[in-house]
């Protein structure tokens, strides 16, 4: 699971665990945050429609579900 | 309109701080019901050369991300940095977003509410680190 954290961006949250489980209980994984890290680390970006966003993440959609990364850190996934 | 005072000051920060808890919550049941609008707004952007939704999904992560701070520590550090991030990400600066949330007025109505929602938190963040920090 640490692993996995270390993928991801604090943003402007108080702590990287902070982060983590806001975007999960906001992408219905409610006290299943292993699963949303899973998930958000299994996105395959091959034949997905990539867009740069206005503050210069990039956002990558396939089908319902998308991933927005900052600098290498995933800073959000879920589904549309 | 009650004046603030020494002794008043703190019980006003703690309302304010629980009205920021109270909105948070309101947005996270608020997002749930904007699905099947996502799923539209998903469609018809997929010819486009940028995302509306991953603009909210920013905008989310950046409001909340900062309610959150406010939340957990009573003294943040650097809150002159958290005002000027705060007013710099106006969402409706951003000209495609504006176009489309202008457009159709109608279309829309959980989502723009939601955008809305958010947007007062950010006023409500930068109020509150404005009197109380």
């Amino acid at each position: 699971m640490k692993t996995l954290m270390e993928n991801w961006d604090k943003a402007t949250y108080p702590t990287l665990a902070n982060s983590i489980v806001n975007h999960a209980d906001r992408h219905d994984f409610n006290n299943n945050y292993l699963k949303y890290l899973r998930k958000a680390n299994n996105f395959h970006k091959k034949g997905a429609r990539r867009t740069i966003l206005s503050d210069g993440a990039h956002r990558w959609n396939k089908g319902n579900e998308f991933i927005i990364k900052r600098n290498g850190k995933i800073v959000s996934s879920g589904e549309n | 309109m009650q004046n603030l005072t020494a002794s008043n000051i703190p019980k006003n920060s703690q309302t304010a701080k629980n009205n920021i808890a109270k909105v948070l919550k309101h947005l996270l049941n608020d997002y749930k019901k904007t699905r099947e609008e996502r799923r539209q707004i998903s469609l018809w952007e997929e010819s486009k050369d940028f995302s509306i939704l991953g603009e909210i999904e920013i905008f989310t992560t950046d409001i909340e991300g900062y309610a959150s701070q406010l939340i957990a520590h009573d003294d943040l550090e650097n809150y002159q940095d958290i005002i000027k991030k705060l007013t710099t990400i106006n969402i409706f600066e951003i000209s495609y977003f504006a176009d489309w949330y202008f457009s159709e007025e109608s279309q829309f109505p959980l989502i723009k509410l939601y955008i809305e929602k958010l947007n007062y938190l950010r006023l409500l963040i930068i109020e509150y680190i404005s009197l109380y920090q």
